[in-house]
């Protein structure tokens, strides 16, 4: 009985929540919430985040962080930029989506073959990601073509969200590869024991993160219209509150579900620009969301197993 | 007489695992009370919460005529309470001395900072007490022996000069010599007026060492035996709840199995755990391995299902396959049930569904897509043949009894319909229903001429259910006895120690 109880309820908060605040941002911003411009700008500025969040999720079903995202989707916008010189813009995207796999695959071997915690495998990609854009954009501008600005509308990026989820989501509900990634984070013990490799599919699971970042740094440069020094910072923690926002289990395990992707990215991007119609300084903003993130985990983390010596 | 310590109607609960309900208990000055049950009886939870290692959720205790309400074990070891854990108590890659005095690093002395040169004088002179002047303060614990390391805790124990020593199963591992030392420690506790709860599972050793046993069953109290009523058969079946009549085990007393080795382990060296160990399984055999917790058996069951690599030496299936990881074990049919059920074998905060179709994905994926109908038919249907008792497959693993989830843990492996059964300790902890049912499914299991290895500790399991028994000690096989043979009880034990 309490379990159904108290699984409705995680069930069901996310959506709460988001709408909890739909409704307050709309009764307290005279209209200019609800306001069409206002709207599909939201949804413009999260369907990225969705997309990166969308392979992440796998990542963090088997209990791990991606720290990579921010500086890995700098890293492939400018080799890509480099390799491809934005002549032609699906042979980028397809540049994108190989070297996003390329970062997911140095993080897990690192992880996996080193035994080093991939947060920080994925931080040390952050770095030299960041180091790496800096360089090149001191050195030489990278602007896309100008023509590339009539794909920066949010049709165009819905086209490629709903191919990013017709994949993901079948691929984590319903096969071996999403079935796995949830037996690890349960328990990777008994997971091994059961006979997972778990090596093996921690490897797919960084590597369809970083796939999904590859389509999240090509939509990232097509929104911008050049690869800039500050492109995609900040991705990781955007999409690490978004998911928390959207009810996963920061520990990973069975109870994740691929819809936190969705619904949280949704969610972190009103809360944001709901506070900034209130005139909310941006500092300050951040500040809210640091706060919201935190009674997030403090509400949904599940402590219970773990014996916390203090 | 004035009671020393009055447990009154304790009862503590694990989630939703009660693991000690309404049970009271008083222990009187200069008394030894064996405290004796099956495994899973609440033995160990009783005296860890004695000893401040759990807390009771609910009930009370008096010691000394006072509510005692132990904060943790120093609190406790603190107020004349000290326990001997039954694994190892000792910190590895810490010293003998900075072990002696853990916790209680600047006890006695007059500054607050720890001086190491104080310690390890204090140290040497507890030692050289307890006849352990062989052993060196500075030098790390790792470097002794189990037996020596034990005794280290020993002397710490004794050194607190407790009112109450408690002794959890501390002397099956020790040898004749070590159990003898503690012998003469309880003796002189007893001259003292002081008292100690003496745990085993040795029934011999029990009626040899206590002036009055306590027998408790599937956490509950069951009964307080004093001296001139002490005898094995009563105790025996008090513990398992009716007259013990061995039934529950085979009927048969003949090695019947085919003449195909199915599993063969070669010269399996690992690390100083096992030293050359092989090993033959036929179709239809069970095969007992036993042996003390450290003999290497526990090691020994994961290397034949190659979730560890053994240094030396290989295993083979018997069409020449090397298995060398979990999945090629499983792509042969090989099942492994740990010992560990909550750790190593089950997922528990998953629902039953996703524990028993975990290792089955294999086999219910279509064009490489799982659907949500067949796995809970495969769940439901595999639940039901083990008779799991449960609300639905959605429930949680958590909230199931020890024998429940050692049968989804169990049904993981039927529902892949595996074809050979490594289990390690299939009956730990679970009551006397479950256990049978498991002995019914082995015996099933046998007849389709699916074979098993049984490791575990219990001698009578190993005796009723195995074809044939190999001994392990120290890493070695020290024994081999057949099912026609009849042995008894004290023969492989004998080749135990």
């Amino acid at each position: 009985m309490e379990k159904t109880k108290y699984s409705f309820i995680k069930k069901v908060a996310p959506y709460a929540g988001l709408i909890a605040l739909v409704i307050i941002f709309s009764l307290t911003t005279d209209g200019r919430f609800v306001a069409a411009r206002n709207l599909t700008n939201i949804i413009g500025q999260s369907m990225v985040t969705m997309i990166a969040a969308c392979g992440c999720v796998f990542v963090m079903a088997h209990n791990n962080l991606d720290f990579s995202l921010g500086g890995g989707c700098a890293l492939i916008a400018a080799l890509s930029f480099r390799a491809t010189k934005a002549a032609n813009l699906p042979l980028m995207l397809v540049v994108c989506i190989l070297f996003g796999i390329g970062c997911g695959l140095i993080t897990a071997l690192i992880h996996v073959k080193g035994r080093i915690p991939a947060f920080m495998a994925g931080m040390c990609i952050m770095f030299v990601g960041r180091g790496v854009v800096e360089g090149m954009a001191t050195n030489m501008v990278m602007n896309l073509p100008a023509d590339s600005s009539r794909y920066a509308n949010n049709l165009f990026y819905l086209i490629f969200l709903i191919v990013v989820f017709a994949i993901c989501v079948p691929l984590f509900n319903y096969t071996k590869v999403g079935k796995m990634q949830k037996l690890i984070g349960s328990n990777p013990r008994a997971a091994q024991l059961s006979g997972v490799a778990v090596g093996k599919y921690k490897v797919i699971a960084f590597a369809i993160s970083g796939a999904t970042l590859g389509v999240a740094s090509f939509l990232t440069m097509i929104r911008i219209g050049s690869v800039t020094k500050t492109i995609g910072s900040g991705l990781e923690t955007d999409v690490l509150i978004a998911l928390t926002l959207g009810g996963i289990p920061l520990t990973g395990g069975t109870g994740t579900r691929i819809r936190a992707a969705f619904i949280g990215s949704v969610t972190y991007f009103v809360l944001g620009n709901g506070l900034t119609l209130w005139g909310l300084d941006a500092n300050l903003i951040y500040i809210v969301k640091g706060v919201v993130f935190l009674a997030t985990v403090f509400a949904t983390m599940d402590r219970t197993d773990q014996e916390y010596v203090l | 007489m004035e009671a020393l310590l009055k447990v009154e109607n304790i009862s503590k609960e694990f989630g939703a695992t009660k693991a000690l309900s309404d049970v009271s208990m008083t222990v009187y000055p200069g008394e030894v009370r064996g405290l004796i049950g099956e495994n899973g009886s609440g033995k160990s939870t009783l005296s860890n919460i004695i000893a401040g290692i759990h807390k009771m959720s609910d009930g009370k205790m008096m010691f000394l005529g006072a509510e005692y309400r132990p904060e943790s074990v120093l609190d406790s070891r603190k107020k004349g309470i000290s326990l001997l854990a039954q694994e190892t108590g000792t910190i590895a890659g810490m010293t003998v001395y900075e072990n002696m005095f853990l916790g209680e690093e600047t006890a006695g002395g007059k500054s607050r900072f720890v001086n190491a040169r104080r310690l390890k004088k204090a140290t040497k002179e507890i030692l050289a007490e307890n006849g352990l002047a062989h052993i060196q303060p500075e030098d790390n614990v790792e470097r002794y022996s189990f037996e020596d390391r034990k005794m280290i805790e020993v002397a710490r124990a004794v050194w607190h000069d407790p009112q109450i020593l408690i002794i959890d199963e501390t002397t099956t591992a020790l040898s004749h010599h070590g159990r003898q030392k503690i012998y003469e420690i309880i003796r002189q506790m007893k001259k003292n007026q002081k008292s100690v709860i003496f745990i085993s599972h040795d029934l011999d050793e029990i009626m040899n060492v206590c002036d009055s046993v306590t027998v408790l069953r599937d956490g509950n109290y069951i009964d307080t035996l004093p001296h001139d009523r002490m005898n094995k058969d009563t105790i025996r079946s008090l513990m398992i709840g009716r007259e013990f009549d061995g039934r529950y085990y085979r009927p048969d007393w003949v090695c019947t199995h085919g003449e195909q080795v199915v599993l063969k382990a070669e010269h399996i060296v690992y690390r100083n755990i096992l030293k050359d160990v092989s090993l033959e399984l036929h179709e239809g055999e069970i095969l007992g391995i036993g042996g003390l917790t450290d003999s290497g058996m526990h090691e020994l069951c994961k290397i034949l299902f190659g979730a560890i690599r053994p240094d030396k030496g290989r295993v083979t299936y018997m069409d020449n396959t090397e298995i060398t990881s979990p999945q090629t074990a499983m792509k042969k049919r090989i099942a492994y049930i740990p010992k560990d059920r909550d750790t190593e074998s089950l997922f528990i905060f998953a629902d039953i569904k996703d524990n028993i179709v975990a290792s089955s994905y294999d086999q219910i994926k279509k064009q490489g897509f799982i659907f949500p109908k067949s796995e809970h038919e495969l769940a439901e249907k595999t639940a039901a043949s083990l008779q799991v008792k449960m609300r639905d497959v959605r429930q949680y693993v958590g909230e199931l009894s020890g024998g429940n989830k050692q049968k989804v843990a169990i049904c993981k492996w039927l529902a892949n319909e595996s074809q050979l059964f490594l289990m390690d300790c299939p009956t730990r902890g679970i009551d006397v229903g479950v256990k049978a049912n498991i002995y019914l499914l082995m015996q099933e299991l046998k007849k389709q001429g699916k074979a098993i290895i049984m490791v575990s500790e219990e001698m009578t399991e190993l005796i009723g259910m195995s074809d044939r028994i190999l001994i392990l000690k120290d890493g070695e096989c020290s024994g081999e006895f057949l099912r026609q043979d009849h042995p008894s009880e004290q023969e492989v034990i004998q080749k135990m120690l």
